[in-house]
């Protein structure tokens, strides 16, 4: 029996292969539509966080807004040569994006699943606001602020000299509100659940949003079941890509995944079954990924669950982001900047038509990329050596800062090119492997 | 002696005698009906062989590979033979290398798929045996082992398509189940030991060593002298 044994596990052990990383996916195209969903949590401990997300998100829309209007100009040749100049320097411009809101809560507050209210279960606070609609930055903030934010009238500061004609103040007050939300409005938003569920909202939200929902979305725990009726209308297109942003000062509470437990791979697995890529754009509880150490913790929160959306930020390729930090000069709990996180975002939304992000460090020397079936080479980066400026040729291009591929010149793929990337990673797999 | 001589009288007068049981009638027994099968019936010696075979490759980690196969063999004698073997296959992705490129993994394992084999070996089979199958058939089979070289050509998986050409050994063992035609169903598991060349891995590992473990099934025209 024994030599038996020996010898099928002989046949069974021995070949042995390299694992190359892979960026971008079969159905991964280099598309110019993108829509992004908020996921805002609307618990009491938010008032400082929403009041800045509404305040700054101008700098996001700012980002992504063509000189010129909503769409290029092409009414002739050479209007056709500028906007293709254009295109590939500042392809940010020609993106084509759309926002919608919803909540961090999961459970709703009807007897019933289809008593779910907007902002419940992923259901959006109000339809999708679309690139060029006539005064979007205002649209979105009158959603954040009025519809889905949660305000304790006794903690929003009081400034009576504010009137209406003063425009966005520094700091939101209770007349700010007033004039933005309708007198006393905004006082009647209900506070969020206590769990928050931000991945499964999103994973609810994206379900609510397509004509054939997957069969992950009918998950027994899930409200989904019995409330599919209330539909996300014209969120979901067929191009382009996904991107959530999750803002949210405690972790993830999503019930498909027990308490403890920090790999999201059953979310991971459940947005892959929509037919364009997810990312996410997380910005959250400050915690050091490698000592797991948390700095200005609102309230006890367990690191498993921050680790959660740090995962899902890194394995679908967005960024994650802290939501407070320690004031260098004492050492106080402040929030982050949100211009800066909401520039990051503008950037990862322009860039999803410029370079493609990689979920771990690479070999330099490893990496491969294929666009269309076809491999495109690195670039040639030369430096004019009087002047200074350097030239980067045709190809691809590593990025550390944002550990991306960019591409330029010629190769910079068409719209609805395939683009697959092939590297070996510095410091091994980032998650457990299925064998 | 003495003491046992009654006993013993008494038991020869008791017993059958041996030698007068009665005759029974079989009737007429025809040729067709007579079965030799202390007879080597099925000779290797100074026969050839040519045989087809399909079969699978399953024991890849992350392929699982369908393959056919053409063989030519001479025997030398009733123990030992040469052989020459052509086969074609095509490796599919298995369930573990879907699942690691998938968007949960996003990983690509640097696979190479079997593209065709060539193999050249020295046949050993040393039983020729037979098995009385539910007591109504007899089975003639033989079992043997064989040694030599292999080489296969795959390629990779991966988008460079990087060719590579993998020599070495080839070891395995079989069994032909003659039929009453003097052809043979073969069954046999072969297993190529080859290096192969990688040329994504040159910096870090270029040569691997692999092994494409075969079990496939196939019919054996045979051709005998006389």
């Amino acid at each position: 029996m024994r030599p038996a044994l020996l010898a099928l596990i002989t046949l069974t052990g021995c070949n042995r292969y390299i694992l190359f990383n892979q960026a971008g996916y079969e159905q991964a195209s280099f598309s110019n539509v993108a829509d992004v969903l908020f996921i805002v949590d609307n618990s009491a401990s938010m008032l400082e966080e929403t009041s800045d997300l509404g305040l700054n998100f101008n700098t996001f829309i700012d980002t992504l807004t063509s000189a010129q209007g909503a769409a290029p100009v092409t009414e002739t040749l050479t209007d056709a040569v500028g906007n293709y100049v254009v295109y590939t320097q500042e392809r940010g411009r020609f993106l084509d994006y759309q926002l919608g809101i919803t909540t961090t809560s999961v459970d709703f507050s009807g007897q019933t699943p289809d008593a779910v209210d907007p902002g419940e279960a992923g259901l959006l606070i109000a339809p999708p606001l679309q690139k060029g609609d006539d005064g979007l930055a205002d649209a979105f903030r009158y959603d954040l602020l009025c519809q889905a934010g949660y305000w304790n009238a006794g903690q929003v500061p009081d400034d009576p000299a504010y009137t209406c004609d003063q425009g966005t103040p520094s700091v939101i007050s209770k007349q700010y509100l007033d004039c933005v939300c309708g007198v006393g409005a905004w006082e009647d938003n209900p506070q969020g659940s206590g769990a928050e569920e931000p991945i499964e909202a999103a994973l609810m939200a994206l379900c609510r949003s397509v004509d054939d929902p997957p069969e992950a979305c009918f998950e027994a725990t899930s409200p989904f079941a019995g409330s599919e009726a209330q539909q996300n209308e014209g969120f979901f297109r067929a191009e382009g890509s996904v991107v959530v942003v999750i803002v949210t000062d405690e972790g993830d509470n999503s019930r498909r995944m027990p308490q403890g437990e920090q790999d999201p791979a059953e979310y991971l697995e459940a947005f892959a079954s929509f037919p364009k890529p997810v990312k996410f754009a997380v910005i959250g509880p400050a915690m050091d990924p490698e000592t797991k150490a948390l700095t200005c913790p609102s309230t006890a929160i367990p690191t498993w669950s921050v680790d959660r959306l740090q995962t899902v930020a890194s394995a679908t390729g967005g960024f994650y982001r802290p939501i407070v930090e320690e004031a260098a000069s004492d050492a106080s709990c402040v929030p982050t900047r949100f211009s800066d996180h909401l520039a990051d975002l503008g950037d990862l939304l322009a860039n999803l038509v410029t370079a493609f992000q990689l979920q771990s460090i690479p070999d330099v020397t490893t990496i491969r990329v294929w666009v269309d079936g076809e491999e495109v080479g690195a670039s040639l980066v030369t430096t004019d050596e009087e002047s200074g400026t350097t030239t980067t040729g045709d190809g691809w291009t590593y990025d550390s800062a944002q550990n991306a591929i960019v591409f330029w010149g010629a190769a910079i793929p068409g719209y609805n090119a395939d683009v697959d990337i092939f590297y070996r990673p510095l410091d091994g797999k980032p998650r457990e492997l299925p064998f | 002696m003495i003491r046992f001589l009654p006993a013993l009288l008494l038991g020869a007068l008791a017993s059958a005698p041996a030698s007068a049981q009665e005759t029974v009638d079989i009737g007429l027994i025809k040729n067709k009906d007579v079965a030799v099968v202390q007879k080597l019936l099925y000779p290797k010696d100074g026969a050839s062989e040519l045989g087809v075979a399909v079969g699978w490759m399953p024991f890849d980690r992350f392929t699982t590979t369908p393959m056919a196969s053409l063989r030519y063999a001479r025997f030398l004698s009733e123990e030992w033979g040469v052989e020459v073997d052509v086969s074609g296959g095509w490796s599919l992705k298995n369930a573990t290398y879907k699942e690691l490129e998938s968007p949960a993994y996003g990983i690509q394992p640097d696979a190479y798929r079997y593209l065709t084999g060539f193999a050249a070996d020295l046949q050993w089979s040393p039983i020729y045996a037979k098995t009385n199958w539910r007591g109504q058939r007899v089975l003639h089979h033989d079992v043997y082992a064989l040694g030599g070289i292999a080489a296969t050509v795959e390629q990779a998986m991966m988008p460079d398509g990087d060719i590579a050409f993998s020599p070495g050994a080839t070891v395995g063992v079989g069994m032909r189940f003659y039929l009453k035609s003097g052809d043979a169903i073969r069954v046999q598991l072969r297993d190529d030991l080859l290096i192969q060349r990688r040329a994504k891995t040159e910096d870090v590992q270029s040569a691997f060593f692999k092994q494409n473990v075969a079990l496939t099934v196939g019919w054996s025209f045979m051709k005998r002298k006389g």
